[in-house]
């Protein structure tokens, strides 16, 4: 009897540690996701100094996947548009959810997802300059960033529009062409914004998701959308990631998973 | 002998086992009880957390109401002052335009914004080509200034906007075509406006107040997504992403935990036009109060429970001591070799008898003292919230007046500006006054107006319409409306109006010192320039400013003896000497402005009190209502728009509650029907009552009290179950123990068996056991006594954690609101939880101190000497009499009934019971005296009437006296007259030896004189002698010998038996006989025929008879002899 005494209350003293303990979380078993993401840009991928964090849409999709896949962990891997091939070739990153344009060269290249963002080339102008439409816009200044394709972007497109001669891609230089607009070619995307403010330029041309870092109340991005930029969670080729993570962006893009997160951050 | 010790050796081993059975037990008890509270204690961490959530949801919608009730409507003042600049330009195209019809020049930038009082100002044209700038150099030629180029024409202005500079200096610019293709151009530093709203509207200076204790209110812009306020870490302004928001909880609704500085914060978020406004509330203010509060339940229950189960476990240790068998069922039997039913789990009858009552009333003290504990938890907690926020009351106010009188002032300069503008506007446009011409076309003669002195001073049109008059000026009508002024009123040199925009041109500057306008006087009188008065509610509650302004105007007398008038250049004309005309005369006048600013409104209203309790939440459901220091305090302001202007009393106040004296009062009222928690303290001129329903405060009360029910029944039932089962190992014991040591414990504890009138019978100690002092060991105590002891033992540490606890609470170390506020709350006598409190932890005190001093004062005195112990023994009593009178008085204080009174009332009582307690007093005087005049003493050896015992206590009333049969008779001290105190003085034993009638007295004393100093040295009771004293009587048969020795009284007696034996011994040895009585018989040879049988008889017979005689005057024994 005794001897049973004494197992039960061994057994009851485990369980009120047990108990005591209540809470305690545990992680489970599952390796470490390094997604690579951009680090400057608003809403998409941006790296707080101060308080060491990482926010932006791509962020969040890169948490929810890592723990779609079963993860245990996710680490960010900070990456530009000039070195996240180079980090998803050589290993350095699983995959890379950097507004990552799903060119036709890239598309041979890399394994990617269906397009979780279509970004596109947008005008943004100051409200005071009361400039509506594309129309408006004949005779002004237009900002661009330099080596960028958006001022060819724009004529193209204001050809299409009728507006314009149509123009050869392979001999237009954004700093030289004189047509219904005039371009000035920046050094960064900063430095536009500040034109814009002052006036120097009448129009900030740049893709919507870079844009979006540089609105504010006085401006207000005209509606016209320029050559179309899906971004893609890209891959390696042939790894068996790429499969599970396009079946599962599928099904989110479906299900308005992906819907809530561009409206929460307003993009 | 061998096997005596062995068995006792077993015996105490199966005994230390069972004693460590039973700690083990208890451990695991104790974890298992600490387990269970843990879990309700997350349940209650639980409920408590979601009272918080309740609340902040409760809070938050408060807080917003709050913001659109006008407070933080920062577009709007961004809107006005885009209108005031609006209205600078307005006003300088019309100075310009319609008087001054200067030719816009190069200058004009710079006139202009002299004029207006800005900093920078240009003039360009629709393209952008500037034509004039002050302090403005933009290329107003680029499409962003666009919005500046394309005005609406008339008198609208363009859209502002603002542009960054590269200094970092925000800019905003204003537009106004003031001339045909000339747009005038003002530039404001916009900054210094954001900052100047930010100051007046400030989210802060309208969340800040919406606090409680541990709960701030904080609001996140939506826009870019930063701290319009957040007091934590002061973050206002900075990032919210990057400190501790989420964008997740940034729209719509959000509940859920927010953590900034490492702490955590329970929030509840709502979302309110371009911002997310939350409340906070510390996570762990209540993990204490939690804590704490479960921690002191835990500890009462597991008292208890191990209280009862240590009774178990004495009984059942004393049960196997004394081998008493106990009446008992088996639970589970099986049968043995020998086809016997053997128990192997058996359920002792008797310890059930005895524990299940104890097992019960400490199930029911647990579940009673578990719910009083969450009471004064619950009320101390909302009584301190409650108070917090009277007093925060008075600082919101002061901050809130603060804030309106920033407000005013700039809205007073705003104006007085306004006002001075249109004073030197009307100096130089004197058009405004057009002199009634009754000659015009569309005026009837009849159809005018008189003054008092038979000036006409209107004239109406066919139509009825006033024209030409000094009323409803069309120029000041558009002066009025441009600048957003309600009223403009031209007052002359006399106080008399001249012009005004609306209808009451019969008004004048009041003489009357009582009026409001009459500080205008001063202006007229040259005393002053400008007055710009306060603002001001008049009597239908609208709220007004007036403001005035000095100006001049100019007349000439015509020819005709009209007066004209003239305006300012044509007097510096004058001056100039190029004036030719009738000489112009100046006149000191008067322009007056009044507005009515309803945005002011809102912002001078949060200076007033019952805008303050209005937006005050306590605890969710609690409110403020406000009374005023009449006699009847009469209620000022109620959420109950019934209750405004009702006395208190029948709302359900009392009197009493309302302390002059600024003392807050706290307590439990109802007020139409609800019972509240109140307070009620007297803050600024007016009494602020916080009423919370108890409901609220005592939420969840119930829950818990049954899960600790639960909790405390499952535990008392295990602990009873293991106290009253056993194992057949324990039958053992039971035989094992042995009878010798069975009755030795029968013995030690209870010797004496009493029957009871109701058949049973009873084991007591004697009655001296009682009121011994002793004390007793603890195994001769019996399971009863033990209990006590250890229960005291428990009661006296509880004691001194409580005293603990209240010195670290008082002192600040661990404040524990409860304690707190037993202390410091201003508590309505009464029978209510914190009275009864306050009475149960200062009788313990008491008590405790009591106890202490009477320990103190016996240890003292016990090796003082006896009369040191007497006197001690009636300081103790003093002590304990004086501290249950305390008490009572007290508790009787407590519960509100009025001592003072009652002690007073007392004096008719005092006659009654001093009658009736005479004797009582007759016997505490007699004690007294007994005591200070050591007429005997405690130990002495009295003798009382026929009684002679030992005395074994003087008490205050009674004596008590113990005779050698250990009878003891208590005496009242009054009847203790006639004392024989034999303890004083050494007793002397004397004896009475008889030697025979032949004897030689002389060989007799000389063997005594031999023997007797031996007899001293063999018997040691002899203080001095034995003495020889003489013949004492020649008795009947002897001659008595007396031998004395000094003894102690307590030996006599024996002494004398002992003196005896030692006489008779020396008899023996000395053949010294010891007489017996003898009889000769003689009988006279009278008659020799009469039978010598006869005579011999008759003489016989007589002889007999003296001899039967003798015998019955003899004390000792005697042999009987017969001789015959």
């Amino acid at each position: 009897m005794r001897k049973w005494f004494r197992a039960a209350a061994l057994l009851l003293a485990v369980a009120a540690m047990a108990m005591l303990f209540t809470g305690c979380d545990e992680a489970l078993g599952g390796g470490t996701l390094r997604v690579g993401v951009k680090t400057d840009i608003a809403n998409f991928g941006l790296y707080d100094e101060e308080s060491g964090r990482y926010s932006g849409m791509e962020v969040d999709l890169a948490q929810m996947l890592c723990s779609e896949l079963g993860y245990g962990a996710l680490e960010l891997v900070p990456v530009t548009t000039g070195n996240r091939e180079e980090k998803l070739t050589n290993g350095e990153i699983d995959m890379m959810i950097a507004t990552v344009t799903m060119t036709e060269e890239r598309r041979e290249a890399y394994a990617f997802s269906a397009p979780y963002y279509t970004d596109h080339v947008r005008i943004m102008v100051e409200e005071s300059s009361m400039i509506e439409g594309l129309a408006d816009l004949e005779g002004c200044v237009i900002g661009v960033r330099e080596n960028t394709d958006h001022a060819l972007s724009l004529v193209n497109y204001m050809a299409e529009q009728g507006m314009i001669q149509p123009v050869d891609g392979d001999a237009f230089d954004p700093e030289t062409y004189s047509g219904a607009v005039t371009f000035r070619v920046i050094g960064t995307y900063a430095a536009v914004s500040d034109a814009l403010e002052s006036g120097e330029v009448d129009a900030f041309l740049a893709d919507g998701s870079i844009l979006s870092g540089f609105h504010d109340d006085g401006r207000v991005l005209l509606p016209d959308e320029l050559s179309e930029q899906p971004y893609g969670v890209g891959m390696v080729k042939g790894s068996s990631l790429s499969g599970r993570v396009s079946e599962i962006i599928d099904r989110w893009l479906e299900d308005g998973t992906i819907a809530t997160l561009t409206e929460k951050w307003r993009i | 002998m061998e096997n005596n010790t062995a068995t006792a050796t077993e015996a105490r081993v199966s005994r230390n086992r069972t004693i460590i059975r039973w700690i083990v037990m208890a451990v695991v008890l104790a974890a298992i009880v600490a387990a269970a509270m843990s879990v309700i204690g997350s349940f209650k961490l639980r409920t408590s957390e979601e009272e918080i959530y309740a609340t902040n949801r409760i809070r938050v919608n408060t807080v917003i109401q709050t913001l659109e009730d006008g407070g933080a409507e920062q577009d709007e003042l961004y809107q006005e002052y885009d209108e005031m600049y609006a209205a600078k330009l307005k006003n300088t195209k019309y100075y310009f335009a319609r008087i001054d019809r200067a030719t816009i020049d190069d200058r004009f930038a710079r006139t202009a914004a002299e004029f207006a009082g800005m900093d920078s100002a240009a003039v360009i044209d629709a393209q952008g080509n500037v034509y004039s700038t002050w302090h403005c150099d933009y290329e107003f030629t680029r499409n962003r200034f666009n919005m500046l180029r394309s005005p609406g024409g008339d008198d609208r202005t363009t859209q502002p906007f603002n542009i960054t500079g590269e200094d970092g200096v925000v800019r905003r610019f204003y537009g106004m075509e003031v001339a045909p293709g000339r747009i005038l151009v003002f530039v404001q530093d916009w900054t210094k406006t954001q900052n100047t709203i930010r100051r007046m509207t400030s989210w802060g200076s309208i969340l800040q107040h919406l606090v409680s204790v541990d709960t701030v209110s904080i609001a996140v812009s939506l826009n870019d997504y930063s701290y319009l306020y957040n007091p934590i870490d002061d973050l206002t302004g900075k990032d919210a992403l990057q400190n501790g928001m989420e964008i997740e909880y940034l729209h719509d609704s959000y509940e859920g935990e927010l953590t900034f500085g490492g702490e955590k914060w329970c929030a509840v978020g709502r979302q309110w036009n371009d911002a997310m406004v939350f409340v906070l509330t510390r996570a762990t203010a209540n993990i204490v109060d939690d804590g704490l509060l479960i921690g002191s339940i835990s500890i009462v229950l597991t008292i208890f429970v191990l209280l009862v189960a240590a009774f178990g476990a004495i009984i059942n240790r004393d049960n196997i001591r004394m081998g008493k068998m106990p009446h008992f069922i088996s639970l589970i039997w099986r049968r043995n070799a020998r086809g016997e039913k053997k128990g192997i789990l058996n359920f002792n009858l008797d310890v059930a008898g005895k524990l299940l009552p104890i097992a019960l009333i400490g199930v029911a003290a647990v579940a009673a003292l578990s719910y009083y504990i969450q009471s004064l938890n619950a009320l101390s907690s909302i009584a301190y919230e409650a108070n917090w926020n009277t007093v925060r009351i008075t600082d919101t106010l002061a901050d809130n007046t603060e804030s309106a009188d920033v407000v005013n002032s700039e809205y007073k300069e705003m104006y007085l500006e306004k006002c001075t503008q249109i004073a030197e506007i009307l100096e130089k446009n004197p058009y405004y006054v057009l002199i009634f011409n009754p000659d015009a076309d569309n005026v009837h003669a009849q159809d005018v107006v008189r003054g008092d002195d038979g000036q006409v001073i209107a004239g109406l049109d066919s139509y009825g319409n006033p024209c030409w008059s000094i009323s409803e000026q069309p120029f000041l009508r558009s002066l009025s409306e441009l600048n957003d002024i309600e009223k403009i009123t031209v007052f002359d040199e006399n106080g008399r109006i001249m012009a005004t925009n609306n209808k009451e041109w019969y008004f004048s500057v009041s003489d009357d010192p009582e009026s409001q306008s009459y500080a205008f006087r001063e202006i007229l009188e040259d005393h002053q320039d400008v007055i710009a008065q306060d603002v001001s509610v008049d009597d239908e509650g609208s709220y007004r400013q007036y403001i005035g302004s000095v100006f001049h105007y100019y007349t000439v007398q015509n020819e005709d003896g009209s007066t004209a008038y003239v305006s300012l250049d044509d007097y510096n004309s004058q001056l100039a000497g190029t004036w030719e005309g009738s000489p112009i005369l100046r006149h000191r006048g008067l322009v007056q402005i009044s507005i009515s600013p309803e945005r002011l409104r809102a912002v001078t209203e949060t200076a007033s009190m019952y805008y303050v309790a209005d937006h005050t939440t306590v605890h969710g459901t609690g409110f403020m209502t406000i009374f005023d220091d009449s006699d009847e305090h009469l209620c000022v302001y109620s959420r109950l728009a019934d209750n405004i202007g009702k006395p208190a009393a029948s709302i359900g106040h009392s009197a009493d509650a309302f302390d002059p004296s600024g003392e807050s009062y706290n307590g439990i009222d109802t007020l139409q029907g609800t019972r509240y928690f109140q307070t009620l303290k007297l803050t600024g001129g007016d009494y602020i009552g916080v009423s919370v329903p108890l409901s609220t405060v005592y939420a969840g009360r119930a829950e818990l009290a049954l899960m600790v029910l639960a909790v405390v029944a499952v535990a008392m039932l295990a602990v009873f179950l293991w106290s009253c089962c056993f194992s057949a190992a324990t039958e053992k014991l039971y035989e094992e123990s042995t009878d010798a040591e069975s009755g030795r414990v029968r013995n030690e504890q209870e010797p004496f068996l009493l029957t009871m009138p109701s058949g049973k019978t009873r084991r007591v100690r004697s009655a001296a056991a009682r009121w011994d002092a002793e004390y007793i060991p603890w195994n001769s105590k019996t399971p009863d006594q033990k209990f006590a002891a250890v229960t005291k033992v428990v009661f006296h540490c509880f004691a001194t954690f409580l005293f603990l606890c209240i010195l670290l609470s008082r002192a600040g170390v661990i404040p524990i609101d409860a304690i707190n506020y037993v202390y410091e709350g201003v508590w309505s006598k009464g029978v209510n939880i914190f009275a009864m409190t306050n009475c149960a932890i200062t009788l313990i005190m008491v008590f405790e101190i009591a106890m202490v001093i009477e320990i103190v004062i016996e240890n003292a005195t016990s090796s003082m000497g006896s009369r040191a112990e007497t006197l001690g023994h009636l300081l103790s009593s003093v002590v304990r009499y004086g501290v249950t009178l305390y008490a009572i008085f007290y508790v009787l204080y407590m519960c509100g009934l009025d001592t003072q009174s009652l002690i007073a009332s007392a004096g008719i009582l005092s006659l009654i019971v001093g009658l009736g307690a005479q004797s009582m007093i007759q016997d505490i005087l007699a004690g007294l005296f007994i005591v200070f005049e050591g007429e005997f003493r405690v130990g002495d050896i009295v003798t009382v009437g026929d009684f002679r015992g030992n005395v074994l206590e003087i008490g205050l009333r009674t004596t008590k006296i113990e005779d050698p049969t250990k009878n003891i008779k208590v005496f009242n001290n009054s009847t203790l007259s006639g004392i024989i105190n034999m303890t004083k003085e050494a007793s002397y034993a004397a004896i009475d030896v008889g030697i025979e009638y032949g004897e030689s007295l002389e060989r007799v004393e000389a063997v005594l004189a031999a023997e007797l100093p031996e007899v001293k040295k063999r018997l040691p009771a002899i203080l001095d002698g034995p003495f020889y004293k003489g013949v004492s009587m020649l008795n009947n048969s002897s001659v008595d010998l007396k031998i004395l020795a000094m003894c102690k009284e307590g030996d006599r007696i024996q002494l004398c038996r002992d003196l005896y034996r030692a006489v008779y011994l020396i008899f023996n040895k000395h053949n010294i006989n010891v007489p017996f009585p003898q009889v000769t018989v003689s009988y006279l040879r009278e008659d020799e025929e009469k039978s010598d049988e006869d005579n011999a008889k008759h003489e016989i017979d007589r002889t007999l008879d003296k001899l039967t005689e003798d015998e019955e005057d003899d004390e000792e024994d005697e042999t009987p002899v017969d001789k015959a």
